[in-house]
């Protein structure tokens, strides 16, 4: 599976999951979500970049995720987002759903 | 909660709107830039990794507008937007524009007045202190049929006002009308005797001057008035020196002692009470008014206590009960089977017997207008419909292109809810214009029957409040069915059709004609709906004399003294006062009547009749009072009924 092909196929709703995962390891700005999203997927799922930004201020909007502005680790000043206790069960909920659809993908490819 | 936060998050991007729009071009930026770094980190060279940059971002400008659809205020923004397309709607077609506004207007404007009055009269609350303490005390009429809570005598308000544990304070009034010798000549105006306990008990002060001492209650105690903010401003120029003058009325001088408190205009509701006399004003009220402050008999007054504290409503009915018991054992005569009844603040607006006939009398009125409105509605809906017609190839191409039946259609109802904003606005103000003639309808009327003209009626917050929420309703009514239908025609069949044949086809046609036929038939239900109850509403005000409540009087010596100085005791039509109207004549025969039978009493009173009737709904209310009170004797000033029917 290519990276492009990866990327075309990232199914709808699970953009909010990966960035609520990169979240849980702490706060991060726009630009560092994508590559730690990147980093965690091991290079394979490159966030489209112009869908990125929707999906954070839906995200806060939804009161998932709130925002701060603070100075990044190359000294610039950037827009920080961190996950809410909200967004917290948010991310346990869609988790959980996620480990069960991909579950029944997997049965259901495997069946003969 | 959660919504709490959506509204608040949504109100804070609305006024930080450009405050959310420097963030978001900063952070976009910032994107931008770490993007650029790290490409020019892995040997881009500068110019290069920036357009890359900005072409795996999608661009800065469509990102920011992919946030802001992301985020609250979109429905703001979409909202602002419907209402300039629907303005530039409506400015394209002016002549409809005109109509449907002026149409609007009317039917608005019929309701705001009609309510406006109905607001001042039975919704407005008391501009007292703590109103809810107020209490009205009645006595019940005279037997002979059923009683009712009518009015109180004097020496009986004595007695409620001993019940001190019940009432902090017990105030007797009696409205009545009396010629002022202004100085701009003589007029009718509109007063009410009181006791020194009136203001305390409504719990309101003097604006300017004082009110009466207790000692002013004492016959003898001299003429003193208050004169109401609103006569004080209106007709004596707001004068601040105005306290200690001395007006001439019926002839006598009285003294003016203070202005009412702003806003208060006495206890007839809207119509305005000019002047506030003292309970005691023997030189204005005459003799007779005095005497009559020790009999029994004479049921002049209205009562308002207000409860002591911790008293309720019940138990001031239960010591008013006791109070009843021991006026029929020590009167058998005159009060035997006399009840007295306590209504809790709110439970009158009038009076007890005036409110029943007010409420049937407001419901029909604000019916009929609302009808009026439904019929500007129903042709409203008709004149949209029509337009959407021609308006087809428009909706057509704006459905080709894209835009969702929802969007269409609320394009459509933004444009009919603009319509009913721009007629609630202009039928505010011709509310506003027609009422200004009110006074100018019921002062005539009302002085016919010797009374004062005033009335205050304003557009308050309520009024527009309620104008406003008929506007909305109004605007979505007749802009729903025609929003959702223009909406919902099929874009490619019109398109097509239009590319044969500029003319709607058959079934657009019948469907016009449909509507025309259900127009008809709706407006003639309406137009007959409405002459009916206009008719019935003629019927109230036509309402047998003997129908009416038999407890609504307040006697009043209807003969100017001055006359009687004179000796004319002869109920002659009265030409040298104010107001000598026909309708004037009508009563002073029927006083005629009265007077050729007329037993009274005491020798030196005899000439006097004592008519009855409050000016309180105008003239030929007071006249049916009046014939009423004629037949079931109350018109002689005591004693036995001069008249049988």
């Amino acid at each position: 599976m290519t990276k492009a092909k990866a990327k075309s196929d990232l199914l709808q709703g699970t953009l909010d999951l990966l960035i609520l995962k990169a979240l849980t390891l702490g706060p991060l700005h726009g630009w560092g979500i994508s590559k730690r999203i990147r980093g965690m997927s091991r290079g394979v799922l490159e966030v489209n970049q112009g869908s990125l930004y929707p999906a954070l201020h839906r995200l806060e909007d939804r009161g998932f995720v709130q925002t701060a502005w603070g100075v990044s680790d190359e000294g610039r000043r950037a827009k920080f987002y961190t996950l809410t206790s909200r967004g917290r069960r948010q991310f346990t909920n869609e988790q959980d759903r996620w480990n069960v659809f991909a579950v029944a993908v997997r049965h259901t490819l495997r069946a003969s | 909660m959660r919504w709490i936060r959506w509204i608040g998050r949504r109100l804070w991007i609305l006024f930080q709107k450009e405050e959310a729009e420097a963030e978001l071009a900063e952070e976009v930026a910032f994107h931008v830039e770490m993007e650029t770094a790290e490409l020019v980190g892995r040997g881009w060279d500068r110019p290069q990794a920036r357009r890359e940059a900005l072409r795996r971002l999608g661009g800065v400008e469509p990102t920011k507008e992919w946030v802001r659809e992301q985020r609250g205020g979109r429905l703001v923004d979409d909202v602002i937007q419907d209402v300039r397309h629907a303005m530039r709607g409506l400015r394209r077609s002016p002549g409809f524009t005109l109509s449907a506004v002026m149409v609007l207007a009317l039917g608005i404007g019929a309701n705001a007045a009609v309510f406006t009055v109905v607001n001042a009269i039975l919704l407005k609350p008391a501009p007292y202190a703590d109103p809810s303490r107020v209490v009205h005390v009645y006595q019940d009429s005279d037997g002979g049929g059923s009683r009712v809570p009518a009015s109180s005598s004097f020496p009986a308000t004595r007695d409620m006002a001993t019940y001190t544990d019940m009432f902090s304070g017990v105030a007797a009034m009696s409205p009545s009308t009396l010629t002022w010798e202004a100085d701009d000549g003589p007029r009718q105006v509109l007063v009410e005797y009181v006791t020194a306990s009136y203001f305390p008990v409504l719990g309101i002060q003097p604006s300017l001057g004082r009110w009466f001492e207790p000692t002013a209650d004492a016959v003898g105690a001299g003429d003193f008035a208050v004169v109401s903010h609103r006569t004080w401003r209106t007709q004596l120029g707001a004068d601040p020196d105005v306290i200690g003058r001395a007006f001439r009325m019926e002839g006598q001088l009285v003294t003016v002692i203070g202005v009412g408190p702003e806003g208060f205009n006495g206890a007839g509701g809207p119509l305005v009470t000019d002047f506030w006399l003292s309970i005691s004003s023997v030189g204005v009220g005459g003799p007779f008014r005095i005497a009559n402050l020790e009999r029994r008999e004479d049921h002049w007054y209205d009562v308002r206590a207000r409860l002591a504290p911790g008293v309720s409503v019940a138990q001031a009915q239960g010591a008013m009960d006791t109070l009843a018991t021991r006026l029929a054992a020590e009167y058998p005569n005159l009060n035997r089977g006399r009840g007295i009844t306590v209504f809790g603040a709110g439970e009158v607006r009038v009076h007890p017997a005036v409110d029943g006939v007010l409420l049937p009398v407001a419901v029909a009125l604000l019916g009929i207008v609302g009808l009026v409105l439904v019929l500007a509605c129903a042709n409203l809906a008709n004149l949209l419909i029509v337009r959407g017609f021609f308006r087809g190839h428009e909706v057509a191409v704006r459905r080709a292109l894209g835009a969702s039946r929802s969007r269409v259609a609320r394009l459509f109802l933004s444009e009919s809810i603009l319509l009913s904003l721009m007629g609630g606005g202009v039928g505010i103000l011709l509310g506003w214009w027609v009422l200004r003639f009110v006074p100018l309808v019921v002062g005539p009327a009302a002085a016919a029957f010797g009374g004062a003209g005033d009335v205050a009626l304003s557009i308050d917050r309520t009024v527009l409040l309620y104008t406003l929420a008929i506007t909305l309703v109004t605007g979505t009514l007749f802009g729903l069915a025609p929003a959702l239908r223009t909406a919902r025609s099929d874009a490619a069949g019109v398109l097509r059709a239009e590319g044969r044949n500029a003319s709607p086809g058959r079934r657009a046609t019948l469907l016009r004609n449909t509507l025309v036929v259900v127009q008809l038939a709706a407006c003639l239900v309406l137009v007959v709906g409405a002459s009916l109850l206009t008719q019935s509403l003629a019927n109230v005000q036509r309402a047998d004399p003997v129908s009416m409540p038999t407890g609504w009087r307040t006697c009043d010596d209807f003969w100017p003294r001055r006359r009687l100085a004179r000796g004319a005791g002869g109920p002659t039509t009265r030409a040298d006062g104010p107001g000598g109207h026909a309708a004037r004549r009508d009563c002073g025969r029927l006083r005629h009547a009265t007077a050729g039978n007329a037993r009274t009493e005491h020798d030196d009173e005899r000439r006097r009749i004592h008519a009855a009737f409050r000016l309180r709904l105008g003239g030929a209310a007071a006249c049916l009072g009046e014939r009423r009170l004629l037949r079931h004797g109350r018109c002689t000033g005591h004693g036995r009924p001069g008249v049988r029917p």
